[in-house]
């Protein structure tokens, strides 16, 4: 078997929020260009877990992140929580989709260029032409090319949380984290999400919080399973044989 | 495609971003503790003045009950009472008025007649003290003094335009509350079968809990540390009330009565004390009530609230008092508004204004105006300018250092700061000023004097909390996700302020900024103390003697002469309510547009 880069590595990683533990000791590997799945059931420390990886958990007061997290770029391994990282540069590195649709309250194009512009000072027609080449790249482009300038959130939910993708994969991220990102939607919307993910998987760097065994068996790479705050279960590689763990699933809970 | 990082493709700008931001951080900390600071100070010079009482042993003679300067009586404790009297009388009167007011304003029924309601008593915040004062003056009190006897001005009449004057904030705290409450409620005691009324005393209400408490401390604040009500209407004896048509003398009305006399006699300390125990108890009411020991209502009220929406004679009772509130209110403001329009239009000119002085020659500042409102609307505009100047930026910064970035103690600090800066009755805010030019005379600036710039940073130190907590209230009630999208996008924070949550934050903030240019523009107190004049012209600078609109309307009140004397107050009461009431629209305009052009 080959040996996998990896992006992450995490060691004896441990967050507690106002004084209550929610992740403990997590020892993780996450490899390079592949989707890994975070599954779980809830309150089991999926979503603390993601937000490890872009700092977010910071963004709460009492919060404590403990143990070792390193960031293998190309110039180096960088260690985010020891300030070899700035925030905003790590955040621009490690995109995040959250799990409901949370569109800004102005037009689409603005939803995607806005960040843009601000982030990355980009000029009118250079933001133009990265929102389309993100609104081709979510598949939202067909829909939406005629309205750009009409409130997103006229949008159905589907459609809003793809835009949600579009100004994600906008900033160039070298990972994609997706916090359950269809389980807000409804059946139709949420297999387009899941179609496109399939199409970015390989493209980019994919952790994925999901429900959706079946989801998982057909996309993932890996599956790491959380339980009360640490690693219960461990699956790698389960692309060779995917048939096979489609039933085999359950049983890892 | 290109995977290069895109921040590392221009690290210059990115350093500047980073650079910025922390520029940011500081600088909005740096003016959080700009309220911490000041109520520091306070009580330092409080303290400091009203030292020589304690060292020469003279605390018997404060705490009497006989005040009688010029014989050596210097008992401080009939305006204790008198305090204590009117401000549990006024709260006890406006706050049920204002809860059946908030009742019916967030009932659902009733669309247009609950729309005006809400903007009638949006209104009134609008409305100046001293206007209230100064119609009370010859509206109320004439009409007490034949419906009753006696002189007129009293307890009753100061009581109840305090009621009408503390009633909006009142109401709009706990409407802000409850409307919040209710729409995040309201499917759900929908699906559960409640009617509407049901819902309001069952649901809203006790998931107000918070907000009927901050209602409460805010009106009842606001009652303590008025100074113009009770200056104008209560009548000033310094007796204990023994009824309610006696006259009383409050502590904030005894400040300022007594601070122009010399500055070494016992009386003149004594204020100090009137200070401190103003401050002490606005502080005391602060610190109590937040830490009350839980957020949610107790059950004993719970069990109330059930009581009365079970039976349909209680409904009747609620929906009765809700609807009796509403027609007294409107028709106290609608008879004062009347009446102050009825007498100030006719009277209504250039004259008024100007008196004999060519218009464009006073405009321009050549020739001086000596018979004309014109020099106070002047002075109240230049204040007004420069209390907003200092306080908006600091407010703001201060608001957002609470909110974003101040963690753990130093959170909690400047949170108590502010509000108990907001408690702080403005004649002691006054009183601050005052010590402050005798501390400078006697120490770096042997000729200050108080003037236009003092009496500004005091407005403004007035006014900052109202601006840090509805900035940081603001940011605080936006959704968690909406939150955590910019630091997700990889903005820096000032970016994720500036482009998401300012824009989506504005209305609460302009809303603050509303409230502290209007209380900026009438407040009274302040300006007594720290440098207004009834007769100076124009300001020439920052370090002169100035007129201003309230207290034109105060003095005009108490000093009238002639028919035109009595006119002129009547102007200048519109006129400042026309002003406060511009203010007003101007804000929500500037809302307005700020929230359209960042949708677009």
């Amino acid at each position: 078997m080959e040996t996998l880069t990896p992006l992450f590595t995490l060691r004896g990683v441990g967050v507690s929020l106002g004084g209550r533990r929610i992740l403990d000791g997590i020892d993780l590997d996450i490899p390079k260009g592949r989707a890994t799945f975070v599954m779980g059931r809830s309150g089991a420390g999926k979503t603390t877990l993601l937000r490890v990886l872009n700092r977010l958990n910071e963004c709460f007061p009492g919060s404590e992140t403990c143990g070792d997290v390193r960031l293998h770029l190309e110039r180096g391994v960088v260690r985010p929580y020891a300030g070899e990282l700035s925030l905003p540069e790590l955040r621009r590195l490690v995109g995040m989709v959250f799990q409901h649709p949370n569109v800004l309250p102005m037009s689409i194009g603005k939803n995607i260029a806005m960040p843009l512009t601000t982030v990355h000072g980009f000029g009118r027609d250079e933001a133009m032409d990265a929102v389309r080449m993100a609104l081709e790249e979510a598949q939202l482009w067909d829909e939406v090319r005629d309205r750009l300038d009409t409130d997103a959130r006229t949008l159905s939910g589907g459609q809003q949380q793809r835009l949600c993708l579009a100004r994600t994969l906008a900033m160039r991220p070298e990972v994609l984290l997706l916090d359950e990102p269809a389980s807000s939607l409804d059946f139709m919307s949420a297999k387009g999400i899941e179609e496109l993910l399939e199409s970015l998987r390989g493209r980019y760097t994919l952790v994925v919080v999901s429900h959706g065994l079946e989801f998982a068996a057909r996309l993932a790479d890996d599956i790491v399973v959380l339980r009360d705050g640490r690693v219960h279960n461990r699956v790698r590689d389960i692309s060779e044989n995917r048939a096979a763990w489609l039933d085999g699933l359950e049983t890892l809970f | 495609m290109d995977q290069t990082p895109l921040c590392r493709r221009n690290p210059s700008r990115f350093c500047r971003q980073l650079f910025f931001d922390r520029l940011v951080r500081i600088l909005s900390c740096g003016s959080g503790f700009v309220s911490l600071a000041t109520l520091a100070a306070i009580f330092a010079f409080l303290a400091i003045l009203s030292l020589p009482l304690f060292t020469q042993g003279q605390w018997g003679q404060i705490l009497s009950w006989t005040w009688r300067p010029y014989q050596g009586f210097y008992g401080i404790l009939p305006m204790a009472a008198g305090s204590l009297a009117l401000s549990v009388f006024a709260f006890a009167l406006a706050y049920p008025l204002g809860l059946g007011v908030c009742l019916f304003v967030c009932s659902p029924r009733g669309g247009l007649m609950r729309r005006l309601t809400l903007s009638v008593v949006t209104f009134m915040t609008a409305i100046p003290t001293v206007v209230y004062g100064f119609v009370s003056v010859f509206l109320l009190v004439p009409l007490l003094r034949k419906a009753m006897g006696g002189s007129g001005p009293s307890l009753l009449a100061a009581a109840l335009t305090l009621a009408l004057l503390i009633l909006p904030t009142i109401v709009l705290f706990l409407h802000g509350a409850m409307r919040d409450t209710e729409k995040r409620t309201r499917l759900t005691s929908a699906s559960l079968g409640f009617s509407p009324l049901q819902a309001l005393l069952l649901v809203v209400l006790p998931g107000s809990a918070a907000g009927l408490r901050t209602a409460a401390i805010m009106g009842y604040c606001r009652a303590l540390s008025d100074t113009l009500i009770p200056l104008m209407l209560a009548g000033n004896a310094p007796q204990f009330p023994a009824s309610v048509f006696d006259s009383v003398r409050t502590l904030t009305a005894h400040i300022a009565l007594v601070v122009a006399t010399d500055n070494s006699s016992p009386a003149f300390h004594s204020l100090f004390a009137c200070g401190l125990i103003l401050f002490g108890v606005s502080l005391a009411v602060q610190a109590a009530v937040r830490k009350g020991p839980s957020r949610a209502m107790g059950d004993r009220r719970l069990a109330m609230l059930s009581f009365l929406a079970a039976r349909p004679a209680c409904r009747v009772l609620v929906l009765g008092w809700s609807a009796v509130s509403v027609a007294v209110v409107l028709g106290a403001v609608g008879s004062l508004l009347a009446f102050l329009l009825a007498r100030s239009l006719p009277v209504l000119d250039l004259h008024l204004f100007f008196g004999d002085t060519p218009v464009l020659a006073a405009v321009f500042g050549r020739e001086p105006v000596w018979d004309g409102l014109f020099a106070a609307c002047a002075g109240t505009v230049a204040l007004v300018a420069l209390a907003s100047l200092m306080a908006i930026p600091i407010g703001m910064g201060g608001g957002i250092a609470l909110s974003l970035y101040l963690r753990g103690p130093w959170a909690r600090a400047l949170r108590f700061s502010a509000n108990a800066l907001a408690g702080v009755p403005s004649i002691v805010m006054g009183l601050f000023g005052f010590s402050l030019v005798i501390f400078l005379r006697h120490t770096v600036a042997p000729e200050a004097n108080t003037s236009l710039l003092l009496s500004a940073l005091c407005i403004a130190l007035l006014v900052l909390p109202y601006t840090i907590n509805a900035t940081a209230q603001s940011l605080e009630t936006l959704p968690e996700e909406l939150r955590l999208l910019g630091p997700s996008l990889g903005m820096t924070s000032w970016q994720s302020l500036r482009r998401i949550l300012l824009p989506a934050a504005s209305r609460g903030i302009l809303g603050g900024v509303v409230l502290s240019m209007g209380r900026a523009a009438e407040d009274t107190a302040v300006i007594l103390l720290t440098g207004v004049v009834a007769q100076g012209g124009l300001p020439r600078g920052l370090f002169d003697k100035f007129e201003a609109l309230p207290f034109t309307i105060y003095y005009l009140a108490a000093q009238y002469q002639s028919e035109h004397d009595l006119n002129k107050g009547f102007g200048a009461a519109l006129t400042l309510l026309v002003l406060t009431a511009l203010l007003f629209c101007i804000a929500r305009a500037l809302q307005a547009r700020m929230e359209k052009e960042w949708k677009h």
